[in-house]
């Protein structure tokens, strides 16, 4: 009983002291959630067709014009790039005949002509299996432009390799192009 | 058997004993630190907040309480108090393994400081904004211990622009660290 005793004078003479802290304190977590902002959308020009009809236009090709340009925006909060492949990389596909032999994706060129981080901008350039189009800074809903022409001097050479030379059957030919944007 | 009785009486009335002086122990401590607002939760979910950054307005609200008056506290000991906010870490991790952010990130500001009595406390490091460091950092103190009352609201600013760096590209993630509030005597 006096042992018991003893230790609740203890207690008491503990907490008695306890009681006389002189500090007070609080902890408040702090919590920072960044998420992802990557859009890339197409605005125009998500159908581009060129129709060949005249000799002159298989000898020297149909340039790019404001009708042949697809305009994309993007808002990323990462810096990114723009990379554009085709489904199909190395043939685009007669869709009468089934053709897949004929038309080479190198026949279709293709040059940035306006937006921020545009690789090699103005720059015509025959399509390839992967095409990098722009690498920039974060940022927000900027709007890029990216011009179609069919072999056309920069494109093909037009003295070995123009569509009349190239004596492709007629036919409707098509590809899809996927436009990815990552993070970089 | 009546000598038991008699124990569990003393147990009793010590129990009671104990309960009391802990009851007095929480309500009457010289320094008293109440706040509510729990959590800060900052989330940056649209590009106009990666561009602009996020505010939490008056999102913790503190009060603070100094009165040693009936304290028995060792004489000529304690002469002022002072109440400090910092970070608990020295930086803000991330959790993903991405690189931790800098604490020049999170900004405070302080919404409707009122004192009584007046006049008898001071901010000795700037406060629109107050920086946040990992070192106990004083955000206001004074010297009056007999009988002083103070409360405030605290705003957050994360990635505001003009106060911090800018949050474009920073890695996608979550982050955290803690603020730690101490109101002492000293």
């Amino acid at each position: 009983m006096k042992k018991l005793v003893l230790g609740a004078a203890m207690l008491l003479f503990a907490q008695f002291s306890f009681g006389q802290a002189v500090t007070d304190q609080a902890v408040i977590p702090v919590s920072v959630t960044l998420n992802a902002i990557l859009r890339l959308t197409v605005t125009s020009g998500g159908n581009i067709v060129f129709v060949v009809n005249t000799i002159q236009q298989y000898e020297e090709g149909i340039e790019g014009t404001a009708r042949t340009t697809t305009k994309f925006r993007v808002s990323s909060s990462r810096d990114f790039a723009v990379t554009m492949v085709p489904e199909n990389v190395t043939h685009f596909t007669g869709l009468e005949t089934g053709n897949v032999a004929d038309f080479p994706i190198t026949n279709v060129g293709y040059a940035m002509t306006a937006g921020a981080g545009a690789i090699d901008a103005a720059t015509i350039k025959p399509l390839a299996a992967t095409n990098s189009l722009v690498s920039n800074a974060a940022i927000g809903n900027e709007e890029y432009s990216l011009m179609w022409h069919l072999a056309t001097s920069d494109v093909v050479d037009l003295a070995t390799a123009s569509l009349l030379i190239q004596s492709i059957p007629a036919d409707i030919y098509v590809n899809n192009m996927f436009l990815t944007l990552a993070p970089q | 058997m009546k000598k038991t009785a008699i124990q569990i009486s003393c147990f009793r009335v010590l129990f009671l004993l104990l309960l009391l002086f802990y009851a007095q122990a929480a309500i009457s401590r010289p320094v008293r630190l109440i706040y509510s607002g729990g959590t800060i939760p900052l989330y940056v979910t649209s590009l106009t907040q990666y561009e602009n950054g996020i505010e939490l307005a008056n999102w913790t609200k503190i009060r603070i309480v100094i009165d040693t008056t009936n304290h028995k506290l060792p004489v000529g000991v304690y002469t002022k108090w002072r109440l400090t906010i910092y970070a608990g870490d020295n930086s803000i991790i991330s959790d993903d393994g991405n690189p931790n952010l800098s604490l020049d990130y999170l900004k405070l500001r302080f919404v409707g400081f009122s004192a009584n009595p007046e006049g008898y406390h001071s901010f000795p490091n700037e406060t629109e904004p107050y920086s946040l460091s990992n070192s106990e950092k004083i955000f206001v103190e004074g010297t009056k211990l007999d009988g002083f009352e103070a409360e405030f609201g605290i705003t957050y600013q994360f990635g505001v622009t003009d106060q911090s760096p800018s949050l474009m590209n920073l890695p996608w993630g979550f982050y955290y660290t803690q603020l730690h509030i101490k109101l002492e005597l000293y």
